[in-house]
C-alpha cells in the first residue's frame, strides 16, 4: 500500500517516447516533472542531453531506451548504444529484447544479448529489460523473464506500452506471473496503459516495484486530490 | 516494388517466408531490419534483389556511435544499401544541418553503395519533410524515403512536395503504410521511382 506522495512519486518512470518530440517539447516536459520528485524520467536517446541539464542537482533520475521499440538489433548495437548513454551520465538504462527471438523462444540469444548491455551498464546504474509481454505466447513470458534475469537484469519490463505498435495494455496478471516467476531481488516494472491512480496501484498490489507512465503528473495530482478527500481523486 | 517489414517483431521463419514470397513476387528491393540482413542476403542468394538495411529506424533517435555501428555491422553482414532514419526531433527544433551532418559517417561507410535516407514525411508534413529530403540530398543521399514504418501512411501530396523540391534526378520511393501493391499507381504518378509495400501485402505462399 502507498502511505505517502513521496513514495507514490518514488515508483513512477515518468515517460515521454514521443517520436519527433523537440528539444523544447522535452525540456519543458522535464521541467513540469521536476517538482513531482519521480523516481526517474524515461526518454528516447537522442533527448538525454536535453534533459540532462534540466535534471542537474536533481534527485530524479534520467532512463533512456536501449534499441527502442522493436528490440531488432544485434547485441553489439545494443550494447553500444548502452554504452554511449553510460558516457553521458544516464542512470537507468531500458533495453528491448529481441523481440522476434523472444517470440521463438531463443532464451539463449535474449539471456546473451542482455548479458551484454549488462558490461556496459555497471552497477550502480539499473538495467531494465523490456520483454514485451502483449506479443509473446502466454508459455513463453516466464522461460523469457527468467532468461532476462539470468543475463543480468535488474528489473523485467512488462512492455514497451508503445502506442504505435498498436498492442494491448499491461495487465495485473502479467505482473503477478513475472512475480511468481522471478527472484525476489528482480525488481518488475509495469509499463503500457497505465493511465490513473487506480491501475498504478493494481500493478502495485500484483508485485511492481516501478511504474511507467506517460501521465505520473496526472497520476500524482489525482493522489493528491484523494488525499484531500475530493472525490475526483479515485 | 520494393518490400518493407511491417510485422511486428516477425520470428525467423515468419521472415524466411516473407522474404521467399518478396522474391517470387520480383520485388527490386527487400528492407529488413538490421539482424536480419545476413539471413536475407543468404537466403536470396546470388537473386539481384537488393538487401536494404535499416539504419536508426524506425524512431530516428539512435545515438551517434549505435547508429554507426549498426551500419558497419550490416554493411559487413552483407547489405546492398542503407536506409537511415534521419533524427525528426533535430529537424523539429530547428536543427536540419545536425541532422544532416549525422549522415556524413554513414555516407562515408556506405561508399559506392546506395544510401538511402527517410525523411518522417508523415510525422514532420510535407513542407518541413521537403526540407529534410532536400538537406538529405545535399549531404550525400542517392535515394529518398517518404517515412519509416512508425511514421503514418504516405500520401499523394508528399510524394508531390519532395519530388518538387528534389528535382527529378533523385529517386524516390513512397514508404509508409502501404499495405498493397494496388496503391501504388497513384504514389508513381506524383512521382515516386518505386513504391515501398509492406511484407504483408505479400502472399506468402505460392499461388496455387
Amino acid at each position: 500500500m502507498i502511505v505517502t506522495e513521496a513514495e507514490l512519486a518514488g515508483l513512477i518512470d515518468q515517460t515521454n517516447l514521443e517520436m519527433g518530440a523537440s528539444a523544447q517539447e522535452i525540456a519543458d516536459f522535464c521541467t513540469r516533472s521536476v517538482p513531482f520528485g519521480f523516481r526517474a524520467l524515461c526518454l528516447l536517446p537522442d533527448q538525454v542531453g536535453v534533459a540532462l541539464p534540466v535534471l542537474r542537482g536533481t534527485s530524479i533520475g534520467l532512463a533512456a531506451c536501449v534499441s527502442f521499440p522493436l528490440g531488432l538489433d544485434r547485441w553489439e548495437v545494443k550494447a553500444r548504444e548502452a554504452a554511449d548513454l553510460c558516457d553521458l551520465e544516464v542512470a537507468e538504462i531500458d533495453m528491448v529484447v529481441h523481440t522476434g527471438r523472444a517470440r521463438e523462444g531463443d532464451l539463449s540469444w535474449v539471456e546473451q544479448e542482455v548479458a551484454a548491455v549488462r558490461q556496459a551498464v555497471a552497477h550502480p546504474r539499473l538495467l531494465k529489460v523490456i520483454i514485451e509481454i502483449p506479443v509473446l505466447p502466454d508459455e513463453l513470458v516466464g522461460p523469457v523473464a527468467v532468461a532476462a534475469e539470468a543475463g543480468g537484469a535488474d528489473l523485467v519490463k512488462t512492455s514497451t506500452g508503445y502506442k504505435r505498435l498498436g498492442i494491448r495494455a499491461t495487465r495485473a496478471e502479467d505482473v503477478r506471473l513475472l512475480r511468481s516467476r522471478l527472484s525476489p531481488a528482480t525488481g518488475i516494472k509495469a509499463a503500457g496503459g497505465i493511465r490513473n491512480l487506480g491501475q498504478l496501484e493494481e500493478m502495485v498490489e500484483a508485485g511492481a516495484t516501478r511504474v511507467g507512465a506517460s501521465r505520473g503528473i496526472e497520476i500524482v495530482e489525482e493522489w493528491r486530490l484523494r488525499q484531500a478527500g475530493d472525490p475526483r481523486g479515485r | 516494388m520494393e518490400g518493407w517489414p511491417d510485422l511486428v517483431a516477425p520470428t525467423r521463419a515468419e521472415i524466411t517466408s516473407a522474404v521467399l514470397a518478396l522474391h517470387r513476387a520480383g520485388v527490386a528491393a527487400l528492407a529488413v531490419d538490421p539482424a536480419e540482413v545476413a539471413p536475407a542476403r543468404d537466403l536470396l542468394g546470388t537473386s539481384p534483389i537488393a538487401v536494404v538495411a535499416l539504419v536508426s529506424a524506425p524512431l530516428g533517435a539512435m545515438t551517434s556511435g549505435s547508429r554507426i555501428a549498426q551500419a558497419e555491422l550490416a554493411l559487413a553482414d552483407g547489405a546492398d544499401e542503407l536506409a537511415v532514419a534521419m533524427d525528426p526531433s533535430l529537424v523539429r527544433s530547428g536543427k536540419l544541418g545536425r541532422a544532416v551532418a549525422e549522415l556524413s559517417p554513414l555516407r562515408r561507410l556506405a561508399e559506392g553503395r546506395t544510401l538511402r535516407v527517410i525523411c518522417h514525411l508523415a510525422l514532420l508534413g510535407p513542407d518541413l519533410g521537403a526540407e529534410a529530403a532536400a538537406g538529405a540530398v545535399d549531404g550525400g543521399a542517392d535515394l529518398i524515403m517518404t517515412n519509416s514504418h512508425f511514421d503514418g501512411e504516405v500520401t499523394v501530396e508528399q510524394v508531390a512536395t519532395v519530388r518538387r523540391r528534389v528535382g527529378q534526378r533523385i529517386p524516390l520511393v513512397a514508404s509508409g503504410g502501404v499495405a498493397a501493391t494496388s496503391q501504388a499507381a497513384p504514389l508513381l504518378l506524383a512521382g515516386a521511382t518505386r513504391v515501398a509495400v509492406g511484407w504483408s501485402g505479400f502472399p506468402l505462399e505460392p499461388h496455387s
